[in-house]
């Protein structure tokens, strides 16, 4: 399709000690032909960045660790300085998503029926999902629904992809992974359109190792709702 | 002096003396050294005048001396964990603006750029 050579299109991966899976995730992104691959490296201790610059993405660094949230908000103000892209797909390191699923996540956007499109597991009836992992984010879509009044099937998928008018508003204030709930709000705050779309998620035992522990979500939710209380 | 008094003025001057050594390492600012001596001198006067206590607690309502001392106790705390609180963020989030502001391209070992 010709869409999948658009230049304008980024991948924006953030990435944090992810030198065992980062050069396979670029090389399966390539692959799909898409070229523009931002990584930004939070504060690695590993070789992150080295690999992911030997295997041609464009690397940011940030100084120390600072958490998702902010890696993608960097990645995001760099993409949208430099480059003003038509839409930059957002993509985890640790080889969860698939590079295939790229084109489908930017389907919406380029056909202009969405300005920001949202992956959802749920919506893949092929995913085998680990039950513990099921029931909290169910959990989070629950927690979303009463938080931000959205329905989505899918509130913790880090594969999606914006067009102009959804990164150019999108501010995440929380660092953490809990950007994934703010996303939510800021998306009702700036009456962004909306669309899920069903991705595959692969669940190696380094995706889950990586990935946030089942109990880590309460504490999420509580700095989430703490943060929307306070600040 | 009944041992409980004689432990809180213990506590109470060693307690204060750390405010005072801090003051002078220049840690805490004037205001803070009056606040924080008005606090353990009201401790030290409400353990060694307890009927006064008493009165002045009878007097708002509250009962006896020591309830009105743990009352106050439990609000300082509160109040002080709040600013703690906003204090943190405050730094968590000047601390991720910084590191924002700072990123910038990689360079790997050899001081070449290759990508994008």
């Amino acid at each position: 399709m010709s869409y999948m050579q658009e230049p304008a299109v980024w991948i924006l991966i953030p990435a944090h000690n992810e030198a065992a899976s980062i050069g396979a995730v670029i090389n399966s992104v390539k692959k799909e032909g898409w070229e523009n691959i931002l990584v930004v490296n939070d504060g690695s201790g590993d070789e992150t960045a080295n690999i992911a610059e030997i295997r041609g993405a464009r690397v940011l660094d940030l100084p120390i660790h600072r958490g998702q949230g902010a890696a993608l908000s960097v990645g995001l103000a760099y993409l949208n300085k430099n480059y003003t892209p038509v839409a930059i797909v957002t993509f985890d390191a640790d080889g969860q998503h698939q590079a295939s699923d790229i084109r489908k996540i930017l389907e919406p956007i380029l056909a202009n029926r969405a300005d920001i499109a949202l992956g959802s597991r749920f919506l893949d009836k092929t995913n085998r999902i680990p039950v513990g992992r099921k029931i909290v984010l169910k959990a989070g879509v629950v927690f979303t629904k009463f938080t931000s009044k959205l329905n989505v099937t899918d509130t913790h998928n880090g594969l999606r992809a914006m067009n102009r008018i959804a990164y150019h508003n999108i501010r995440l204030r929380q660092r953490g992974p809990e950007h994934a709930s703010e996303i939510f709000d800021e998306i009702v705050n700036h009456n962004l359109k909306y669309e899920e779309v069903p991705v595959h998620i692969t669940y190696s035992a380094y995706s889950i190792a990586k990935g946030q522990k089942s109990s880590n979500f309460i504490s999420i939710a509580l700095k989430f709702l703490f943060h929307k209380l306070t600040i | 002096m009944t041992v409980a008094s004689a432990f809180i003025l213990f506590f109470t001057v060693f307690a204060w003396s750390r405010v005072v050594l801090r003051y002078r390492d220049q840690q805490i600012s004037w205001r803070s050294l009056i606040f924080w001596s008005l606090v353990w001198v009201s401790v030290l006067l409400a353990s060694f005048y307890k009927e006064t206590a008493s009165k002045v607690s009878q007097a708002i309502g509250i009962g006896r001396g020591v309830d009105l001392t743990l009352f106050l106790a439990v609000l300082l705390l509160l109040y002080l964990v709040f600013r703690l609180y906003v204090k943190i963020n405050r730094l968590d989030k000047d601390i991720t603006d910084l590191t924002m502001k700072s990123a910038s391209l990689h360079k790997n070992p050899k001081g070449e750029r290759r990508g994008g």
